[in-house]
C-alpha cells in the first residue's frame, strides 16, 4: 500500500469519525404530543367553603425538540375546552375571566433549556425543574415547571406540574354564585410524546 | 320496653325535613358550606348551592330556574330566602292491620340576613305534629334560628336553635342513626357551636343546652365533638362523640361515618353509632347505596339496624328496602320508598310504602 493511499484512507477515516461525532451532537429529535393521551388538570380553591375546583381538558397541541443537548418546546392549550363539571360556571369562567373568544389559547414555551444528563434521557428519563413562559390573554409570565420525562422506547411520557397565580395574567379573581377562587392555581399536564426523527 | 322500641321503629324512615345532600360527595363536594349557610349543612342554600340544584342535581333546568321563587322575587344581596313544603302519603302494613296516611310534614320559610362576617338565619312555619289533638298543631313556630359569625375563613361560631352536628347530617333524619338516637324532626335544641373547616378537615365542638324555652320538650343537655376528614376528592370519613344528660340519666354516643363517591354515579353513605345508656350498649347503624343512571334519578338501597342491648339476647331490628328519588327540575324532589322492618328470629315484618313530595322555593 502506497503512502498516499494510506493517507487517503486515514483522511477518510478521520472524516468519517468527525462526521459521526458531529452528527451525534447535532442530531435533532422532534417529539410530538400524542393528542389521544393528553390530560390537562387545574386545581383551585374556592372560598368561603374551601371548595376544590377541578378543571379538566384532554386537548393540547405542540412539540418538544431535542437538539445539541438542549430542549425547546412549544404548546398551545385551547382554553375553551376546560370543563369544571358545572356548565354555568364554565361559561362564566370562559366568557368573563378567560375571555376565550378574544384569547382562545394558553401558550407555553421553553427556549433552549440545557438538559441535565442528556445522554441518558432515553434510558433513565429525567426529573428536573425548568423555566418557561406561560402566556394567557397575551400576557407572558415566567413559570417554573416540575418536569418528569419517562422513556418508553423512542417516545417519552411527559408529566409537568406548575403553580401560577390568576392575577399574574391580569385576571380579576373569579367569583361565581358567592364562591371566589383563590389566587393560586395548580396545573398538571400529562401526555405521551412520540419521536419524529429528522 | 319492646312496645317502646316498636313505636320507635314504627316511625323510622319518614323522609327529610332539612334538605341537604351529602351524596354530592360523589362530585367532590365534601364541605356542607359550599351549598348551605349552616356549617353542618341543611337549610337555606347559598347562591352556589342553588346553582348546583340545577347544574348537577336536576334532570332538566333552564337558566335562572333554580333562583329563589324561580327568580320572580328579587332580593337584595344581603337577603337570601328559601322555603320547604313537604308532605308524604304512606301505606303502612302491620301484621294485623294496615292504614293509609297523608301527612303534611313541613311548611317553612327560611331567611338569611348576610352582613359580611355575620349572618342571621331563621325559619318560620306551621307546626305539624301529626297529632290533631296536640295544642301546638297548626301553630306558627321556628324550627331553626341562629347567629353565625365567621371569625376567619376557617373558624365559625354559631349560637341559637339548630340541630347539633353528629355523623352524616342527611335529610332523612328519621333513619336509625337520627331518630333512633332522639335526633328527629323537632328535636333541634339551643346550642353554642364552634366549627373549624379547611380543605381537608371539618371540626365541630358544640355545647347543647336543650330547650330552656319549653321545659316539656327535649331537655337533654350536653356536648358533642366531631372530626371528619376528606380522604380524597370524593371520600370523607369522620368520628363523632356526644354526651347528654337529662334529669338523672345520662348517655354517651360514639360513632363513625363514611361518605364515599366511588364514581360520579355511584355512592355510599354509612354511619354506625354506639350508645351507652342505663349500663347497656345500643347500636344504631345505617347504610345507603345509591346509583344515579341519569342526572336527577337515583336508585337507592338502604339497610339499617337497631339493637337495644348488645350484651343480651334482645331483638335486633333490620330496616331495609329500595327507594327511588327523582329531581326532575329545580325546586322539585320526589321520593318513593318501600321499606321493611324485620325483627331477627321473629316473623314480625312491617311494610311501608311512602311517597314523599317536596317543593323548595
Amino acid at each position: 500500500m502506497s503512502k498516499s493511499l494510506f493517507i487517503g484512507f486515514f483522511r477518510l477515516f478521520i472524516l468519517f469519525i468527525s462526521f459521526t461525532f458531529v452528527s451525534h451532537y447535532s442530531f435533532a429529535q422532534d417529539l410530538m404530543v400524542q393528542t389521544d393521551t393528553v390530560k390537562v388538570d387545574f386545581f383551585a380553591i374556592g372560598q368561603p367553603s374551601f371548595l376544590k375546583i377541578h378543571g379538566k381538558s384532554e386537548q393540547l397541541n405542540g412539540k418538544i425538540q431535542i437538539k445539541n443537548k438542549k430542549l425547546t418546546a412549544s404548546f398551545q392549550f385551547p382554553l375553551n375546552t376546560l370543563n369544571t363539571g358545572i356548565k354555568l360556571r364554565d361559561k362564566h369562567m370562559k366568557k368573563k375571566y378567560l375571555e376565550t373568544k378574544a384569547h382562545p389559547n394558553a401558550v407555553f414555551e421553553v427556549k433552549s433549556w440545557d438538559i441535565p444528563n442528556a445522554d441518558q434521557l432515553f434510558s433513565t428519563g429525567l426529573d428536573a425543574t425548568l423555566s418557561g413562559t406561560l402566556t394567557i390573554r397575551k400576557i407572558p409570565q415566567k413559570v417554573d415547571v416540575q418536569l418528569q420525562l419517562t422513556p418508553e422506547g423512542k417516545n417519552l411520557k411527559v408529566l409537568a406540574k406548575l403553580k401560577t397565580k390568576i392575577s399574574d395574567f391580569n385576571i380579576e379573581l373569579p367569583s361565581f354564585m358567592g364562591i371566589t377562587v383563590a389566587e393560586d392555581i395548580d396545573l398538571q399536564i400529562a401526555f405521551d410524546a412520540a419521536t419524529k426523527e429528522k | 320496653m319492646k312496645t317502646l322500641f316498636l313505636t320507635l321503629i314504627a316511625v323510622l324512615f319518614l323522609p327529610q325535613t332539612s334538605f341537604s345532600l351529602p351524596e354530592l360527595v360523589r362530585h367532590g363536594y365534601t364541605n356542607c358550606t359550599t351549598c348551605h349557610h349552616s356549617p353542618n349543612g341543611g337549610g337555606i342554600f347559598t347562591q352556589y348551592g342553588r346553582a348546583l340544584t340545577a347544574e348537577v342535581q336536576s334532570t332538566y333546568n333552564s337558566e335562572g330556574e333554580s333562583d329563589f321563587a324561580y327568580g320572580l322575587v328579587k332580593t337584595p344581596k344581603w337577603l337570601e330566602m328559601g322555603g320547604n313544603f313537604r308532605s308524604i302519603v304512606t301505606r303502612q302494613e302491620y301484621p294485623n292491620e294496615s292504614l293509609t296516611k297523608f301527612i303534611r310534614m313541613q311548611a317553612d320559610l327560611e331567611t338569611a340576613l348576610v352582613f359580611n362576617k355575620l349572618k342571621i338565619i331563621g325559619t318560620v312555619g306551621l307546626q305539624d305534629t301529626d297529632y290533631p289533638s296536640d295544642p301546638t298543631q297548626g301553630a306558627f313556630f321556628s324550627r331553626r334560628h341562629y347567629l353565625l359569625y365567621s371569625a376567619n375563613p376557617n373558624l365559625t361560631l354559631r349560637a341559637g336553635k339548630f340541630m347539633h352536628t353528629f355523623g352524616v347530617m342527611q335529610p332523612d333524619h328519621m333513619v336509625p342513626t337520627r331518630q333512633g338516637l332522639g335526633w328527629n324532626i323537632g328535636s333541634e335544641t339551643y346550642n353554642l357551636e364552634a366549627s373549624w373547616i379547611n380543605e381537608e378537615w371539618n371540626l365541630f365542638a358544640t355545647g347543647v343546652f336543650g330547650r330552656p324555652d319549653q321545659s316539656t320538650l327535649n331537655r337533654e343537655t350536653g356536648f358533642s365533638l366531631n372530626a371528619s376528614r376528606k380522604l380524597s376528592d370524593t371520600y370523607k370519613a369522620g368520628l363523632n362523640y356526644f354526651h347528654g344528660s337529662e334529669n338523672n340519666d345520662s348517655r354517651h354516643v360514639i360513632g363513625m361515618h363514611v361518605l364515599a363517591g366511588f364514581t360520579p354515579k355511584l355512592y355510599l353513605l354509612k354511619e354506625t353509632n354506639f350508645e351507652q345508656k342505663d349500663s347497656q350498649w345500643n347500636l344504631y347503624n345505617f347504610t345507603k347505596l345509591g346509583y344515579e343512571p341519569t342526572q336527577g334519578l337515583h336508585f337507592n338501597l338502604f339497610l339499617g339496624a337497631v339493637a337495644s342491648d348488645l350484651s343480651s339476647d334482645t331483638p335486633i331490628y333490620y330496616i331495609y328496602g329500595p327507594a327511588i328519588q327523582y329531581f326532575p327540575r329545580p325546586h322539585i324532589d320526589l321520593q318513593l320508598t318501600y321499606e321493611m322492618i324485620h325483627e331477627r328470629n321473629s316473623s314480625f315484618v312491617k311494610k311501608w310504602l311512602t311517597l314523599m313530595m317536596h317543593f323548595y322555593l
